[in-house]
């Protein structure tokens, strides 16, 4: 017995009239009843903007677990068979550029050579298994992984959900005889660290300035911290040095926020590509009082 | 006119409810039915068939909390009134009940025709709807999914929301 079903159709019509058009359509999807009158009434044709027809898919959904809504597009996509191109959604090939992210690469290989760059698709699909159940994504396990690459440099990455917000926290161990520093971090650090932060000024400076503190170390060990000031993502480069070696670990903790967060693709503050808008920076006492690293372990 | 005579409503289930004149006319029925039958007619209870007891003084005392509201306003303004769905908070704790209840509130109101009341448990039932999946919705209503799969596919089909 359902007492809404059991209105008269003029009462479910002035009800509906308080509904924005992608609920009607939901409702419309719910019964053949409100499926025929929505029919004889009401345009219940998806509206074109996207965040509405976000809004809508968003919601459909969470009724079936075998597609994932492009933040880009805003259609549902069948996410399983997307592996190869990192979940994303077919229409990526023709998004404009600073609407195609790729949120940090984890260089990981649990089996062979495979590269999982971390998409924001992949990003909603653990965020969305964890909430919903594994039916609707991808594990946390998914993102975890630990091994040497094929430098022989020992790499690791586990991501946890705190607080709804998801976190990755990545580590790389080089070792290095002496003066080779500058050599390893140019070439091996930048695939790992905030995407963000190359636009920075003054970053050129930063491996070698950094390799020269090295060289005049007078102490055995050295932290550095340095966070990216548009998205989320703190770096910390610790440096052990014995009498012709150094030991650099680079940890990076990324968060990548909440499901419900930034809908829409393009005010994501990550992404990579050819900008057509500046980046937005963050408030200078934010960033330097945020500690995603404490956040991941607490 | 508050110092005309009280107003006795007799509910569907047979119980006399005395109310006073202006808050039973909060409901354009009755004060049509003042208007036209006249003060001395209304020696006698009026006969409210569609509404029981308890869902009538449930109505009577939303009438009572907003006796001193002006007159509901000019209808053709409906743009502007659709699109919000902000309950004020007493009406808000006051469609606090179980779903039998918001419903027979919303029927009443609309036979009574209490226009602002219909409106409150219109949102009401609207803001349960919002931001819910069609299995939520079913959930939420009691509804059955009486699609068939090959309808489902069909009506996926003919949306378009899914990139294939």
């Amino acid at each position: 017995h359902s007492p809404l079903l059991n209105l008269p159709t003029e009462l479910v019509l002035e009800i509906t009239s308080f509904l924005d058009n992608e609920s009607q359509l939901l409702l419309s999807l719910s019964c053949k009843r409100f499926r025929v009158l929505f029919g004889l009434y009401i345009n219940v044709a998806l509206p074109q903007d996207k965040l509405s027809k976000l809004r809508f898919s968003r919601l459909l959904e969470l009724d079936c677990p075998q597609y994932l809504t492009c933040r880009s597009c805003g259609l549902l996509f069948a996410w399983r068979g997307r592996k190869r191109c990192h979940y994303r959604c077919p229409c990526h090939r023709s998004r404009p550029y600073d609407e195609n992210e790729v949120m940090g690469t984890l260089a990981i290989r649990p089996r062979g050579i495979y590269i999982i760059r971390v998409t924001r698709e992949i990003i909603d699909l653990v965020l969305r298994a964890y909430e919903y159940g594994p039916a609707y994504g991808l594990p946390l396990a998914f993102l975890s992984a630990s091994g040497k690459d094929y430098d022989g440099y020992l790499r690791e990455s586990e991501a946890r959900v705190v607080d709804g917000q998801l976190i990755l926290a990545t580590r790389l161990e080089v070792e290095t005889e002496s003066g080779r520093e500058l050599a390893i971090m140019s070439t091996r650090f930048n695939s790992q660290i905030c995407l963000h932060l190359f636009e920075e000024p003054g970053w050129k400076e930063r491996w070698p300035t950094l390799a020269q503190n090295i060289m005049q170390m007078t102490g055995s060990e050295k932290v550095e911290v340095f966070k990216c000031s548009v998205c989320d993502t703190d770096h910390r480069v610790h440096i052990t040095k014995t009498e012709n070696r150094t030991k650099i670990v680079l940890n990076v903790w990324r968060n990548y926020g909440r499901r419900q967060d930034n809908m829409l693709s393009h005010k994501q503050a990550f992404f990579f590509g050819f900008r057509r808008a500046p980046l937005l920076q963050l408030d200078a006492d934010t960033v330097s009082q945020r500690d995603v690293q404490a956040l991941f372990e607490s | 006119m508050s110092s005309s005579k009280p107003l006795t409503l007799s509910s569907s289930d047979g119980e006399e409810i005395l109310v006073d004149r202006e808050v039973a006319e909060r409901s354009i029925l009755i004060k049509n039915m003042v208007g036209d039958l006249g003060e001395e007619a209304m020696e006698e209870p009026i006969p409210i068939p569609n509404v029981n007891a308890a869902v009538l003084k449930k109505v009577i005392e939303w009438c009572i909390h907003h006796k001193h509201d002006p007159p509901s306003a000019n209808e053709d303004d409906s743009d502007s009134r659709k699109k919000s769905t902000d309950i004020e908070e007493w009406d808000q704790k006051f469609m606090q009940v179980d779903q039998e209840m918001l419903f027979e509130i919303i029927l009443a109101a609309n036979y009574l025709d209490i226009k602002a009341l219909l409106d409150v448990g219109c949102k009401t039932v609207a803001n349960m709807i919002k931001g819910k999946s069609p299995e939520e919705i079913r959930k939420t209503f009691n509804i059955q999914n009486d699609f068939t799969p090959e309808e489902e596919d069909q009506i996926r089909r003919e949306n378009e929301w899914a990139e294939e």
